[in-house]
């Protein structure tokens, strides 16, 4: 991984994706440490709701490889917009980090997705409609606490499959 | 309702990339007793481990299950049961398979081309495993009747490490490899068993 020192800072404005291919250890231990703190409190009837919410196994490879990213910075910015609600001081002090990195994710998926002002405007495929019809049926639908086991039960395929897929451009197969 | 005293030390670990349940019987428990395995991943209700149904030894693969996702903690229970009479359920801890992944080293396949000899991984990975873990292995080179042993920088699995032979390189020179996780944090397996060879005609080919 990129060491931290030369990572570009939060308002990145070239795209560079690549740096992504696998977050820092420490990174992936403080969503761990987040992660464990938010399932303590997660009732049970959310977190069965939520599954159902969960792309399933392959998705996000069966998408062309531009569509790719639009796909997770939908996911992203989901991840960011829940776990940045999160009022429980206890919480808030535990997410510092990974929200910082995750918006740092976000910023870098708004720069490499924004259309070339001289390219043609590309369809939209069915499978990318889908995905990102299925997250914004879910935050219109469903409830701050299904929405909060969603994110949570995501975030490690979110972080370690699905961003180091879209880091990898055209080698994720 | 007479009840069978529960196994105990109930775990839930890993080992060579796979995870297994293993636990001691029960105090007390009767020479015929057997044992029953559920899992439940965080998002999931308790699911039948079916070839851990009524088994007799004290360990159960939990790896490639039904609706496993390996990106969820998951955890495994068991109960012990003799002549119609059952013990309680005991649970183990939660596993987070990314985090608490245990490494395995390499096998390795080498070949010689001119003064170059090539070594590289191979693996028996679990067909489940998540291909984005990240594998790398190091290779450890040494003349037999040498103490000085040559660390080579990690390497990605699925590419090999290139040797460069010295002009006189003869007699036995051995090998040895281990694994490398970064994911998560940097963990190492143990190394491989050394294993030898004898430098002579190139293109000798074999797993070693």
């Amino acid at each position: 991984p990129v060491p931290r020192a030369t990572r570009l800072p939060v308002e990145a404005k070239d795209c560079n994706i690549a740096q992504f291919k696998s977050l820092s250890p420490q990174e992936l231990q403080a969503f761990r440490k987040a992660k464990d703190a938010i399932e303590e409190g997660l009732p049970q009837k959310d977190v069965r709701r939520a599954s159902r919410l969960l792309p399933r196994d392959g998705d996000l490879q069966q998408l062309q490889v531009q569509e790719r990213q639009k796909a997770l910075q939908a996911e992203v910015a989901l991840t960011l917009k829940v776990l940045g609600n999160m009022t429980d001081p206890a919480l808030v002090t535990i997410l510092g980090q990974p929200l910082h990195t995750l918006s740092h994710i976000h910023s870098q998926l708004q720069t490499c997705t924004e259309p070339q002002p001289t390219a043609e405007p590309t369809p939209q495929s069915r499978l990318l409609s889908r995905w990102l019809h299925r997250l914004q049926e879910a935050q219109n639908k469903e409830t701050p606490g299904c929405l909060k086991a969603y994110v949570t039960l995501n975030l490690f395929r979110l972080l370690t499959r699905d961003l180091k897929c879209v880091a990898s451009g055209d080698q994720c197969a | 309702r007479p009840r069978l005293a529960p196994p105990r030390n109930v775990t839930l670990l890993s080992q060579n990339f796979t995870v297994y349940l293993t636990w001691l019987p029960g105090l007390g428990s009767p020479p015929n007793v057997t044992y029953f395995v559920t899992y439940k991943s965080y998002n999931n209700h308790w699911r039948r481990v079916e070839h851990c149904a009524g088994i007799s030894t004290l360990v159960c693969p939990m790896m490639c299950l039904k609706k496993q996702d390996l990106y969820i903690k998951f955890k495994g229970r068991v109960q012990a049961a003799s002549a119609h009479v059952k013990s309680p359920w005991v649970e183990s801890r939660y596993l987070e398979y990314i985090f608490d992944v245990e490494l395995a080293p390499p096998t390795l396949v080498l070949s010689q081309k001119e003064k170059i000899l090539n070594v590289n991984a191979t693996y028996q990975l679990p067909p489940c495993m998540p291909r984005s873990l990240e594998l790398k292995y190091q290779v450890e080179f040494w003349k037999e009747d040498l103490r000085s042993k040559t660390l080579f920088p990690d390497t990605p699995y699925g590419q090999p490490v290139k040797i460069p032979l010295q002009q006189d390189a003869r007699g036995r020179h051995c090998f040895s490899a281990r694994t490398v996780y970064t994911l998560t944090h940097t963990k190492y397996s143990l190394f491989s068993e050394p294993s030898c060879i004898f430098l002579a005609a190139p293109g000798a080919n074999r797993a070693v």
